[in-house]
């Protein structure tokens, strides 16, 4: 454990959910995870209203021109250090997206992205296996 | 399901209106091909006289021009009446519907920007959908938009 | 006096980024501007560059919530232009599909509704009662959302006898 500010992340993270110009369907199965089928909260993973109080960020949908200013300012007011998940195919590769003139490219040419949840979209199941990923990388 | 247009607002249209041609596409669908300068007294008379509602417009870059198509409901009887209207590319505005259908106004400011039609007399004709930065002269949904020239100039300004 | 109050484009109660501002007397919104394009993806220009096969699977990602009722208008509105009659079993398979998706649909509202104002157990109760709807999509389409059961001329996926109890 070479930091203890990694460690403070591990047990039980707050995400902020961001929405960048996505069709809603992985935002509605993040809120999913909510509810008493697969119930994180058990875990401590709370969804919280401001990004200055976050520990994780969950990105879903491409980025456009107009939310990418935007969805950096949210970045920057994350106080870091923070776990930034794409959940999602939009956030790896523009998906069905890619050849749009209002779309710039995917999430790692802003920001350094953790864990890539691929899916159209991700099951709940692979999205608890993404954020249990993320938080192993942190030692 | 029984109702179908009816006879009676296409005499009177016809009355009113001579030079619109109308095809019946279905028995409830039908396309008033209007020249541009009547699209406004037409769309006025609908609106206001008979009740219709705006449902949506839209518009296409053709090879003769910007086509666009007003898509008004009359609700008594569950049909279309789609205004279609061709604006030639070189001159290309029209009269603002928005003046009197407020439903008009979202639509017109969002063709404004990606088809480069100008709406005059618009009360806010100001780009609803595309980024701060966006040029105001590149218009995405034309034609001439998808060729290599345009995004070229495009990677340039942004 | 005349004050304003910015809503977004992140805000905890919305789901997805839309500007409000909210310009007030006091306690009485007067006006309201409202600033969108942050959800624009272009979809009519990708369509342009599609088949018309393969643009149900792009009208589908309008929206993830009613992701049938794109797909299925136009479809019929493809086939209304080609004169094509779908044959009744596709015709019945997407009706049961579109309305297994209203009935989610309305889970779906009413528990967010509740989650809006803050009443959170409605929306937990609600939301448990949706997911054997998802299963069963799941079940016939391999997805939980995003169905891709609509098609030019018919379904294309059958629903087998065994789902059948």
């Amino acid at each position: 454990m070479a930091d203890a500010r990694l460690w403070g992340l591990k047990k039980s993270p707050w995400v902020f959910h961001v929405a960048a110009a996505s069709c809603n369907n992985c935002d509605i199965e993040i809120l999913d995870l909510l509810t008493p089928r697969w119930d994180v909260e058990r875990f401590g993973i709370v969804l919280v209203g401001s990004p200055r109080h976050a520990d994780a960020l969950l990105v879903t949908g491409v980025l456009n021109r107009k939310s990418l200013p935007r969805v950096l300012d949210v970045y920057e007011q994350t106080p870091k250090p923070c776990l930034v998940i794409g959940v999602g195919s939009c956030t790896c590769d523009n998906h069905i997206f890619a050849s749009s003139y209002n779309v710039v490219g995917p999430y790692d040419k802003y920001i350094p992205v953790d864990v890539y949840i691929p899916g159209c979209p991700p099951k709940p199941e692979a999205m608890i296996l993404g954020v249990v990923k993320a938080l192993k990388r942190l030692g | 399901m029984k109702k179908e247009y009816s006879e009676e607002i296409l005499q009177e249209i016809a009355d009113k209106f001579s030079e619109i041609e109308v095809k019946i596409h279905a028995p409830r669908r039908l396309y008033l091909r209007t020249p541009r300068e009547k699209v406004y007294d037409l769309a006025e008379f609908l609106f206001k006289q008979k009740r219709f509602r705006l449902s949506i417009a839209t518009g296409i870059d053709t090879r003769e021009g910007i086509e666009i198509l007003y898509h008004f409901t009359h609700d008594e009887s569950g049909t279309y009446y789609n205004i279609k209207t061709l604006i030639p590319k070189d001159d290309c505005q029209i009269r603002s519907l928005a003046v009197f259908c407020p439903a008009a106004n979202w639509i017109e400011r969002e063709m404004h920007e990606l088809l480069g039609v100008d709406f005059t007399g618009h009360p806010n004709l100001i780009p609803l959908l595309t980024a701060e930065n966006w040029p105001s002269d590149l218009h995405p949904l034309r034609r001439d938009y998808a060729d290599e020239h345009t995004r070229l100039k495009l990677k340039k300004r942004m | 006096m005349r004050r304003v109050v910015p809503i977004g484009p992140y805000h905890p109660l919305q789901e997805e980024p839309e500007f409000f501002k909210l310009i007030v007397e006091g306690e009485r919104v007067v006006d309201l501007e409202i600033n969108i394009g942050y959800n624009h993806r272009g979809h009519e220009y990708i369509s342009q560059t599609l088949t018309y096969d393969q643009v149900p699977f792009l009208v589908e990602r309008i929206c993830g919530i009613c992701s049938d009722s794109h797909p299925y208008a136009y479809v019929l509105a493809v086939e209304d232009i080609a004169r094509i009659e779908a044959p009744p079993r596709g015709q019945y398979i997407r009706t049961i599909i579109g309305e297994l998706e209203r009935i989610h649909s309305h889970y779906l509202w009413l528990g967010l509704a509740g989650h809006f104002i803050g009443y959170n157990t409605v929306w937990m109760w609600v939301w448990r009662y949706r997911e054997p709807l998802l299963d069963l999509f799941e079940l016939i389409m391999g997805n939980r959302n995003h169905y891709a059961i609509n098609k030019v001329g018919g379904a294309r996926r059958d629903i087998p006898k065994e789902f059948f109890p």
